[in-house]
């Protein structure tokens, strides 16, 4: 893994554990958006440990969680789909990166985790959009 | 976080492959857009894009086809303007929801087959797009 290909799996795992962090908020601070948060907790939780590995077996030490993360405000179930949306585009942009860098069958889990980003994106109200992750 | 101006780099660079197939000059055309230049074999990249606007034209046309599905066809155009290409007018018969999802099917493919990383993430890029039309007309 060179320098700039292991830069690209920080940024997407650093990213990776906001969302770990910020669905349990979400979840518990609203009962209407709970169960789309629990699930994506889950997934972003086993993505983070995927990418924990990755970064673990080519002997790079994987970055840590914050103790809490500034996300804007979360006062309102639309707050909270926004700042979710938000998040998960910036998500998009980090892997998008990444697709660039790698190939085979690795190449081929990195799209496949884009594609399900975007998807979630937009399950939280991110408008669609041409490239998701470039712009 | 990846900024505009590497999205339109990235666009335009797919653009300029298809550029290519008429000039034969993809590094004065890449160069002139502010994309570095890279060492690569891109013939196969060249044939690639254009199956890409073709089947790209083709699931235009069905959205243009298909009654509500005009914010859809606004972002299929998107896409082809991207990649140099001029957005057919055609309609044609076709059911929508099928045509995105194979469609974000064949781009993911298509990034896999790619050599150039631009062209990559471009053809990644459109994959998740198609994936997120696809995800909205079915939840319309």
């Amino acid at each position: 893994m060179n320098e700039s290909e292991a830069l690209r799996w920080r940024i997407w795992l650093e990213l990776e554990l906001e969302a770990v962090w910020l669905y349990p908020v979400i979840g518990a601070r609203f009962d209407a958006l709970h169960a789309a948060a629990t699930a994506a907790h889950e997934e972003h939780s086993d993505l983070r440990d995927a990418l924990v590995s990755v970064l673990a077996d080519a002997d790079i030490e994987p970055p840590g969680p914050l103790v809490s993360y500034e996300v804007g405000d979360l006062d309102s179930v639309e707050d909270a789909q926004d700042v979710a949306a938000g998040l998960e585009q910036r998500l998009c942009a980090s892997i998008a990166a990444l697709t660039g860098e790698v190939d085979g069958e690795e190449r081929e889990r990195v799209v496949r985790e884009l594609r399900a980003t975007a998807v979630r994106a937009a399950s939280w109200g991110a408008a669609p959009q041409p490239f998701p992750g470039l712009g | 976080m990846t900024s505009r101006r590497v999205l339109l780099a990235g666009g335009i660079a797919a653009g300029a492959v298809v550029a290519l197939g008429a000039t034969g000059r993809l590094d004065d055309v890449v160069r002139g857009v502010g994309v570095k230049p890279r060492p690569r074999p891109v013939d196969a990249d060249i044939s690639l894009v254009r199956a890409v606007l073709s089947d790209q034209q083709r699931v235009l046309a069905i959205a243009r086809g298909t009654a509500g599905a005009e914010d859809i066809a606004e972002v299929l155009e998107q896409h082809i303007a991207q990649l140099g290409g001029t957005p057919t007018t055609t309609a044609e018969n076709g059911t929508l929801s099928a045509a995105l999802s194979e469609a974000a099917d064949h781009r993911a493919g298509d990034a896999l087959a790619a050599t150039s990383p631009d062209v990559v993430r471009v053809l990644a890029s459109m994959a998740a797009g198609l994936d997120q039309l696809s995800a909205t007309w079915e939840g319309a």
